[in-house]
């Protein structure tokens, strides 16, 4: 397995994770409207506000009350 | 035996289970990997740390800071080391500094500065690790463009001149845990055969000003020792220390009296700083920003993490220390990454801390204070311990806006 492949998989598998973990696109670096705020910084993460805004996946949500 | 793509329908399968399944979930995950795949361990290990990295560069900030544990053992035997009870012989292997230093870059997204923190125990007790680990990630820094920054907290009691001209040669900032001069510091800073250690403390820090212009002593404060703390900074500012972070102790008892005095000594401190900082002067503690009433928690597990002698990887250094029987708050290790997604969520979504915050009606003064110190007085690392608050509300009464109200 090269470097490549192994990036290439792993790329995969993380998006499809994150989906499976109630995490698609929110919080993701990329642009988009979540609840009452809009990330478009490419920057933009999840927690990077400290929770301050309600912009969360639903699984870390989930997690945090559990 | 399965080829590559059935390994990625097992990863996409089983990871996200894995996942909030913690440190279980993950060996059990490495371990079918192994079981139904030809692929060396090596690669099957560096898909699963892969893959789990860019679940965490998705869900979470960058990793910017690592504080690295080479070694258990100290030479001293401070009465107040928050260490103590963790203090043994085990040394970090040299595998393990090398892959903390890969998961730093690794998790380092798009920052630019890198910060390696050297500790311990005392971490020149293990020299070694501390310039091979500095060697790897200056070649790690070249390769990819990165800027890494040192630092280390010593003793200083085995500071002599190979290593100070080594400290200085690589930059690392030097940080010298001295209490104060002799009558505060040799009260409980002491060898393990009860003598005090001012002297050869001083002794380093004077040789490492030998070799560099920039200079840093901590100073723990323990009640009983805040009426010298003017005139201990001032003498050791005059004998060429120009860094000091300056905190009070913690897990001890501080009565009212003693509450008063620091506070006290703290400000004639800050009036004495402000008079002098244009100079080549820092007191971290009156410098840092201030991040308001809605930033919760702190750097722990959200932008710097700690990794242990055997490559776990923990919160800080200070967490890692609470509980030698089980690792609090446990992130992951550097063979996998940080795995423990619910501990990731927790100590950065502090939505714990807020509630627990909230229930005490300080939500709105207060962020929660210092996971290691929650758990120290409360048994939980997201319960605010009292003292804490105390001191805070104390601190930015008297000198507002100073980041040393926390």
């Amino acid at each position: 397995m090269t470097n490549e492949e192994m990036q290439q998989i792993a790329q995969r598998v993380a998006t499809s994770v994150v989906s499976e973990l109630g995490g698609s696109g929110a919080g993701s670096p990329v642009s988009g409207t979540v609840g009452e705020f809009t990330i478009g910084d490419e920057d933009a993460s999840c927690f990077t506000c400290s929770g301050r805004f309600r912009c969360r996946p639903s699984f870390l949500i989930q997690a945090e009350t559990a | 035996m399965l080829d590559i793509g059935n390994v990625e329908d097992i990863l996409t399968s089983q990871l996200p289970t894995a996942l909030q399944s913690g440190k279980t979930g993950c060996q059990d995950m490495a371990k079918l990997l192994a079981r139904n795949s030809d692929l060396p361990q090596d690669n099957l290990d560096a898909l699963l740390f892969e893959a789990v990295a860019q679940v965490n560069d998705t869900l979470f900030p960058a990793i910017s800071q690592i504080e690295m544990v080479y070694t258990e053992g100290c030479n001293l035997a401070c009465t107040y080391c928050f260490e103590k009870d963790m203090l043994g012989h085990r040394r970090m292997p040299e595998e393990v500094a090398k892959k903390a230093v890969d998961l730093l870059f690794r998790y380092a997204k798009n920052e630019q500065e890198l910060h390696i923190a050297h500790f311990g125990g005392e971490p020149l007790v293990n020299f070694r690790a501390v310039k091979m680990t500095t060697e790897y990630a200056e070649e790690k820094a070249r390769e990819t463009g990165k800027k890494v920054c040192f630092n280390m907290t010593t003793n200083g009691t085995l500071i002599n001149d190979h290593i100070a001209q080594y400290c200085a040669d690589h930059n690392i900032m030097v940080m010298v845990s001295l209490d104060g001069l002799q009558e505060a510091n040799d009260r409980f800073r002491i060898d393990k055969k009860g003598r005090g250690t001012f002297d050869r403390a001083f002794a380093g820090l004077m040789k490492l000003a030998g070799y560099q212009d920039w200079v840093g002593v901590k100073m723990t404060v323990m009640p009983g020792n805040c009426d010298k703390l003017l005139d201990d900074v001032k003498f050791l500012h005059d004998a060429g220390v120009n860094q000091f972070t300056i905190g009070y102790a913690t897990g001890v008892d501080w009565p009212e009296d003693e509450r008063r005095a620091y506070v006290t000594n703290l400000e004639k401190l800050h009036h004495w700083y402000m008079a002098h900082r244009d100079g080549p002067l820092l007191v971290t503690e009156f410098e840092e920003e201030d991040p308001g009433p809605s930033y919760f928690g702190c750097q722990a597990g959200r932008s710097s993490v700690s990794i242990t002698v055997d490559g776990e990887v923990s919160p800080c250094s200070k967490v890692l220390a609470m509980d030698k029987t089980h690792l609090l708050a446990r992130l992951g290790d550097v063979t996998h990454g940080l795995y423990e997604l619910k501990n990731r969520v927790d100590l950065v979504g502090c939505g714990k801390l807020k509630t627990a915050c909230g229930a005490q009606g300080i939500d709105d003064s207060y962020q929660g204070g210092c996971f290691a110190t929650n758990y120290e007085a409360n048994g939980d690392l997201y319960h605010p311990n009292a003292t804490d608050h105390d001191f805070s509300l104390r601190l930015r009464n008297s000198c507002a806006g100073c980041a040393a109200a926390g």
